[in-house]
């Protein structure tokens, strides 16, 4: 598990910018190459739908949507009952929407995301 | 799929699936009136009845027959014009759509139509559904 996790943040390092994009058909949002690694690595589809899906509808609200996957600290998780949580804000610590997961297989504790012009990408391809 | 985004995506398949749709399978009445606007736009307007049928008390089988009126655009009004002449079984799908009108003694008329944006064109190819 370490080593996947080290794995993948590694391989997570090398995209800068995309030359490629790709399309989730039934969204019609967009998704770049370090997006597609992520997913392949990480085996997380589910997130790279969640998060297009929902940004999108935030989109109207700002152009600029970040996405904060976070694992809750077991403690935390104990007492609320859930693993992690995406927190959709706008960057500038103004928060849209906070969605809860029971449970999750996410590899990683924690992951930004960027969703701009209809586009999920890493930090990195911005 | 994520569950958030399958939410997302089955609502919006919903909405748009239930908002004002209507569809329909019945038989052309008159033989549609084609009408060709300046604009060059063509438009077909055609009475379409649909039957449905139940048993009364006595055990009678009873047709019940609706009229609706049927309106359609550009290529849709285009198939109507070669294919769909009187008697002819088709399938609509399209939205309700209502408008008014005065008539000739200037009494305001309220009318809602059919507008197609899909025809089928159902029964035999040589004509008899």
């Amino acid at each position: 598990m370490k080593a996947q996790v080290n794995e993948i943040k590694e391989g997570l390092q090398h995209f800068h910018g995309s030359e490629t994009v790709f399309q989730i058909p039934l969204l019609r949002t967009r998704y770049t190459n370090g997006i597609k690694y992520l997913a392949e690595a990480a085996e997380c589809f589910w997130l790279i739908t969640d998060s297009s899906a929902f940004a999108k509808t935030l989109m109207d609200k700002s152009y600029f949507v970040t996405i904060d996957f976070k694992r809750l600290p077991k403690d935390k998780q104990d007492y609320s009952g859930y693993e992690a949580e995406i927190i959709y804000s706008d960057g500038n610590g103004n928060i849209f929407e906070t969605h809860r997961y029971n449970v999750t297989d996410f590899p990683l504790d924690e992951l930004r995301l960027f969703f701009v012009d209809n586009t999920l990408m890493l930090p990195s391809e911005y | 799929m994520g569950r958030v985004a399958f939410q997302l995506i089955f609502k919006s398949f919903i909405m748009s699936t239930l908002k004002n749709h209507v569809q329909l399978i019945g038989n052309v009445g008159q033989e549609p009136t084609i009408t060709n606007l300046e604009s060059g736009k063509k438009v077909a307007r055609l009475s379409l009845a649909t039957n449905e049928y139940y048993k009364n008390s006595e055990g009678e089988k009873i047709q019940n027959t609706e009229w609706h009126t049927i309106v359609a655009w550009g290529k849709t009004a285009e198939i109507i014009e070669k294919y769909a002449g009187k008697g002819k079984e088709i399938g609509v799908t399209g939205k309700l759509k209502s408008r008014s009108y005065e008539d000739k003694d200037g009494i305001k008329r309220y009318v809602t139509e059919v507008e197609a944006n899909e025809i089928l064109l159902l029964g035999t190819k040589d004509g008899n559904s």
